[in-house]
């Protein structure tokens, strides 16, 4: 790991616990970090993709489920 | 409307054909705008203690068909990650994440078109014209 994947990956640590609760805000930090960390981030890259994943997952089923409320 | 839909696409389809660093930029940013949309809209549903009096608020009706729209978003919105996440180094974006992305972007443009104007809407755009830059 070259040392600026390293410096995203801590980056990424330090705003995983925010991003697990957070809503749509948090993504202007996320970009913040890729978009200042250049081209060799392939770590951050990484986690970044994952979460995106696994948030439209989530959101997904949650728009299905808004689909069929009644009230 | 169409300000803010070509403003999404741009985000998205910037650099399908450079750096993946680029790309997954692009991604996030599009992945925040249908987040940012589907946090807005549902507070917004006639009868829920947090929507605004009519006619500024949703119908339920349209609320469906605006979750269904959601629904497909983000299910391609994560088909194109996968695709992204998937790529071998040094490689480009294929090409059918083009397809997907325009797919996203119309699908944007008829949610915000179902919203009834309200204040709470023209923040959103403002919002989301931000995320896009």
């Amino acid at each position: 790991m070259n040392p600026s994947d390293l410096t995203a990956l801590l980056q990424w640590i330090a705003i995983l616990p925010k991003v697990i609760s957070a809503g749509a805000e948090v993504f202007s930090q996320i970009k913040a970090v890729l978009s200042t960390n250049g081209i060799a981030l392939s770590q951050g890259d990484l986690a970044a993709l994952d979460f995106v994943i696994a948030d439209a997952a989530r959101r997904k089923a949650a728009a299905e489920s808004e689909a069929k409320a009644t009230s | 409307m169409r300000h803010l839909a070509i403003l999404f696409l741009a985000a998205a389809t910037a650099s399908c054909a450079s750096a993946p660093h680029t790309l997954t930029v692009s991604i996030v940013s599009a992945h925040s705008i249908l987040s940012a949309i589907q946090d807005a809209e549902t507070p917004l549903v006639c009868s829920r203690p947090s929507a605004p009096p009519p006619p500024a608020c949703v119908p339920l009706s349209l609320h469906h068909q605006i979750s269904s729209d959601l629904a497909q978003a983000f299910d391609l919105d994560g088909q194109i990650a996968s695709a992204v996440r998937a790529l071998p180094p040094g490689a480009s974006a294929p090409a059918f994440t083009l397809n997907l992305v325009a797919h996203i972007s119309s699908l944007v443009s008829e949610i915000l078109s179902l919203i009834p104007a309200s204040p709470s809407k023209a923040s959103l755009t403002s919002h989301l014209s931000e995320l896009a830059k």
